[in-house]
């Protein structure tokens, strides 16, 4: 027991009363040997007795008011379902016009001879490198690093690295919101085929001009040429957007303390705890079952009389370069992490798509408002918090939730 | 509010009953604002962010299951949506200090109808000043942390419920916003702090 090393959990738990008997019966003992720690209370403990003596802070008086009438702004209209059915069609129509002129394009780019020396250099099958994309197409939830757990098995070694291998589970640069980058399997054209009605056979017949390709070659460079080459960046509907979430296994001594030092690892890299969003709280993380519940930890398990080794796991939030890099990044910490379980990716595109939704109805609703006459403020509020949350969606591709097991030694 | 009278309007509030929402969240609305100035040290943002945490509510009440208590959801949203603020705001960088506010002159009203005596009067005016101006250079997390448990008096459960987290998880998240927000007070401000303090 390093009171002085832990000085700040020590004199925050002893302020909070949160301290077992014993444990501050010796901190206080402590407390009259050090007189640094002693300083350190006395500062910390007039800070929360400040900070607790605050004044409240009055509620301005239109507020009440105020939001009374945005309430009943936003409050459902009759009509309301009607005109997000009549957009949705209009989405619909749109989204297969695309996808026409995409098919043309197509066709138009295949009927160029030199570009078949293109499709003829995808290099052979690296184990390593092949994503099983076709496990479970159809749960929108596909395994990715198989070779994490393979590797766990030989050394546990460069578990987490692997996928880098390939070059293609991990892709460092996402292609923006218009460019086609999941790579499936066969499985996958059926549904692009249902908006390309008149040219499917063009594809059965050509597989090399499949838009998706299986990744049997590790030659990135080729495969997007050919992805480039044969499909131009046209919008939707076909990007999907997804989370990822992966657990891994700390080995802990009794003691605990390679917590304290994972989390000062996690800081140093940029990791975070995950803020769940209520409105979606689930969508990132899949369901495994066991603690989490939409989000929310079993309190009663993970309750602690100190700081140190009564949980059970911790949530990160970090990008995929940091995750790619992680166990070596532990090791130079002291640490000893091995992958638990393959990186699984969730996909949201259906939250991305309800929140595309919602910001199209709200810009015509702006629209009309502005032709009207009426005050957009608060739509405009909405539309640009819908924003937000699209772009934060977006950029889950590159980022990793962890869930960090604790393994004792 | 009792439980079955609270159950009564969250049914009618989730169908869309706007009074019925104003009576179940009403008594949170000095609540949530503070947690949204104390976040953002800006009494217009604040309303406005407080504001738009109750509009959230509202429009996403049939999502609320119920397994928290109405406060513990609302202070949620509140966290979020003002994290939500900052984050898109970082850029943009905006000077806190206000003075003379609607809030300054409260204060200083209730201190004067008080007669704490003009030493006593500065005393606090200097140590709330300082704490605002402490507050708007923290981390947002450690903020938000530190408005919880410090200001708001929330119980280490109650955080964690808040913020989704264990409660592990929470109290080294406040021993580390504590740390940082005495660091804050007590470096370079001796003619404030270490007076009082020592």
């Amino acid at each position: 027991m390093n009171f002085c090393k832990e000085s700040d959990e020590y004199i925050s738990l002893y302020i909070d009363e949160l301290l077992d008997e014993e444990i501050e019966k010796k901190f206080l003992k402590h407390i009259e040997e050090c007189s640094q720690c002693a300083e350190k209370l006395e500062e910390a403990a007039f800070i929360a007795k400040l900070c607790s003596e605050q004044q409240e802070i009055p509620l301005p008086e239109d507020f009440s008011s105020s939001l009374h009438t945005r309430l009943l702004q936003i409050s459902d209209k009759p009509d309301k379902k009607k005109s997000v059915f009549s957009l949705y069609n209009k989405k619909l129509i749109a989204s297969l016009s695309t996808a026409a002129v995409l098919v043309i394009s197509l066709l138009a780019y295949n009927l160029l001879p030199q570009t078949w020396s293109h499709n003829k250099t995808a290099s052979s099958a690296d184990s390593n490198a092949q994503i099983q994309a076709s496990s479970a197409p159809e749960s929108g939830i596909s395994a990715y690093n198989e070779d994490m757990a393979d590797s766990n098995k030989n050394s546990g070694a460069d578990s987490i690295e692997q996928s880098d291998q390939s070059g293609e589970i991990y892709p460092e640069e996402q292609p923006s919101e218009n460019e086609i980058k999941k790579q499936g399997t066969k499985e996958e054209i059926p549904e692009i085929k249902k908006e390309k009605k008149s040219v499917s056979r063009d594809i059965q017949e050509k597989p090399e001009n499949r838009i998706y390709g299986k990744i049997d070659g590790n030659n990135q460079e080729t495969e997007k040429n050919n992805k480039l080459a044969m499909v131009p960046e046209i919008a939707q509907p076909v990007t999907e957007y997804y989370s990822n979430y992966a657990e891994i296994n700390l080995k802990v001594s009794v003691k605990g303390t390679e917590i304290q030092i994972l989390k000062s690892l996690m800081t140093d890299i940029g990791a975070t705890q995950p803020d769940q969003a209520i409105y979606y709280s689930a969508a990132l993380v899949p369901e495994t079952g066991g603690n989490d519940k939409e989000g929310t930890s079993d309190t009663g398990d993970n309750k602690a009389d100190s700081f140190a080794a009564d949980l059970n796991y911790i949530d990160y939030y970090l990008t995929l370069t940091s995750y790619k890099s992680l166990k070596d990044t532990a090791a130079n910490y002291g640490l000893e992490i091995t992958a638990k379980s393959d990186t699984i990716k969730k996909d949201i595109t259906s939250e991305y798509n309800y929140l595309l939704n919602q910001k199209n109805e709200i810009s015509e609703r702006i629209s009309e408002a502005v032709k009207a006459g009426e005050d957009v403020s608060a739509l405009q509020s909405e539309s640009n918090w819908l924003t937000q949350e699209i772009d934060k969606l977006i950029s889950e591709k590159k980022m990793v939730t962890v869930r960090v097991f604790f393994t004792l030694n | 509010m009792g439980i079955e009278n609270e159950n009564s309007l969250l049914i009618k509030a989730r169908q869309g009953d706007i009074q019925a929402f104003e009576e179940l969240v009403g008594s949170y609305y000095t609540k949530v604002y503070n947690i949204c100035y104390r976040m953002l040290s800006n009494s217009e943002d604040a309303s406005e962010q407080a504001q738009e945490t109750f509009i959230k509510a509202f429009r996403y009440i049939k999502d609320f299951k119920g397994n928290c208590s109405v406060s513990t959801w609302l202070y949620r949203i509140a966290t979020n949506v003002c994290l939500d603020f900052i984050r898109k705001n970082k850029n943009k960088k905006t000077v806190s200090l206000e003075q003379n506010t609607f809030e300054d002159l409260q204060v200083k009203d209730r201190l004067m109808s008080d007669n704490p005596g003009p030493e006593k009067a500065a005393e606090l005016n200097a140590q709330k000043d300082a704490i605002k101006n402490a507050l708007s250079k923290m981390n947002e997390k450690n903020r938000m942390i530190i408005i919880l448990r410090d200001f708001m008096g929330l119980s280490y459960d109650q955080i964690a419920d808040t913020i989704s987290a264990p409660v592990g998880t929470v109290k080294s998240r406040i021993s580390r916003a504590r740390s940082e927000l005495r660091d804050l007070l007590c470096d370079g401000k001796e003619h404030l702090f270490t007076d009082y303090v020592k």
